[in-house]
């Protein structure tokens, strides 16, 4: 019988998906589990990755995105020409990596990973559940039983938001899980944070979504279904897994599953000011019957 | 280079749906997004590897209120910038 090492574990939950990522060394798991604070997990994991950490003398230059550069050659991947390389076996539920050290000085890179490995076993998953769920860069956050998503890209404010939300629930600043079950669409918080640390680890229905934007004002403003599609889907990781996958209907998935959240839940452009008075604006469009408003 | 006599066709590397009568066009990486307008989206389901460039503008002149001439330029100035973004690709 094998003695597992609590010490040399983290066991990371992303939505429905477990995964315990093992190290030789208990200052890179205690870092992990630091980190991932409140989103930590003892259950079962559905995979196992032994993290192989190597060191190397040379500076390495980090990008910003390692999850298009990645290449596969059958149950092997390798990330930006071996930032991350390794084997993944789905039927034992063990995948092996060997990680470039400078990857765990930011860690947001290295999330990229696992970024693939949820879609990776989220594709495993889905003949058991029927659910769709993609990662998506958004803040989200619940507010008097009201689920509201807030995205954009990068500086438009979804840390501030978070920020400015922390009266209520938020569930996170950074990167969400827009998940739709049954034909109604729910948010989910993820591990993965910006800079609002404070979040809590939950779901709710989605009942609106706003485009976001820092403005001279708040504004609200109702903009047509193609916009809304194209700023979007943006928004959207690719959902590429570790192995190898059909690029374009990975696309076609995201543009539809884009077209089909429009019709179902509400979406606007939020033009905001760094302060808590956005909030009312929100509340207003709860009176109905909304078209565009300002709040000075 | 695109002719009047291309026969101009989707890329297949593309992934594109008709949203509010416009057209969306993705890139396989999901990274870049092109949209068309409304008769940019009637070339486009009429680019389709086996009519020409010349028919296109015929077609274009024949449903919208437009001289031969004028078709047949904006048609070629908008297959030619689809074709630089590898959007369209052209047999002569």
């Amino acid at each position: 019988m094998s003695v597992v090492n609590k010490d040399l574990e983290c066991g990371l939950q992303i939505g429905d998906i477990c995964c315990s990522l093992r190290f030789k060394d208990p200052d890179y798991s205690s870092l992990l589990r630091r980190y991932y604070n409140g989103f930590l997990s003892e259950d079962d994991p559905d995979l196992t990755i032994d993290v192989d950490i190597i060191s190397h003398q040379e500076e390495i230059h980090l990008p910003n995105s390692i999850i298009m550069s990645k290449t596969v050659n059958g149950n092997g991947f390798n990330f930006h020409s071996g930032l991350i390389k390794g084997t993944l076996n789905l039927g034992e539920r063990y995948c092996a990596i060997d990680v470039k050290e400078a990857l765990f000085k930011r860690i947001r890179i290295f999330e990229h990973f696992l970024f693939q490995t949820y879609y990776t076993l989220l594709n495993e998953n889905r003949s058991k559940t029927g659910r769709e769920s993609f990662l998506m860069h958004a803040c989200t956050v619940v507010k008097e039983g009201s689920g509201y998503l807030f995205t954009g890209p990068s500086e438009s404010g979804k840390s501030t938001i978070a920020k400015l939300s922390s009266d209520y629930t938020v569930l996170g600043d950074e990167i969400a899980i827009i998940e739709r079950d049954d034909g109604s669409y729910f948010i989910r918080s993820t591990p993965f944070r910006g800079d609002f640390r404070k979040n809590i680890n939950g779901s709710s229905r989605l009942d609106v979504i706003f485009l976001i934007r820092h403005g001279k004002k708040n504004e609200i403003k109702k903009i047509g279904k193609r916009e809304f599609v194209t700023r979007f889907v943006r928004e959207i990781i690719y959902p590429g897994t570790l192995l190898s996958i059909n690029r374009k209907k990975c696309i076609a998935k995201m543009m539809d599953f884009c077209s089909a959240i429009a019709d179902h839940v509400p979406f606007y452009e939020l033009s905001f000011l760094p302060d808590k008075s956005f909030l009312g604006c929100i509340e207003e469009l709860k009176l109905g019957d909304y078209e565009q408003k300002e709040v000075i | 280079m695109v002719s009047l006599e291309s026969c101009p066709s989707r890329s297949e590397d593309l992934v594109w749906r008709k949203i509010d009568e416009e057209i969306v066009i993705l890139t396989e990486d999901g990274r870049s997004i092109h949209t068309l307008d409304k008769v940019g989206g009637v070339i486009w389901e009429l680019v389709d590897g086996t009519k020409s460039v010349q028919d296109i503008a015929t077609l274009i002149c024949d449903r919208f209120d437009v001289s031969p001439e004028t078709a047949q330029a904006d048609v070629l100035e908008f297959c030619r910038e689809l074709a630089d973004k590898s959007i369209i690709v052209v047999q002569n």
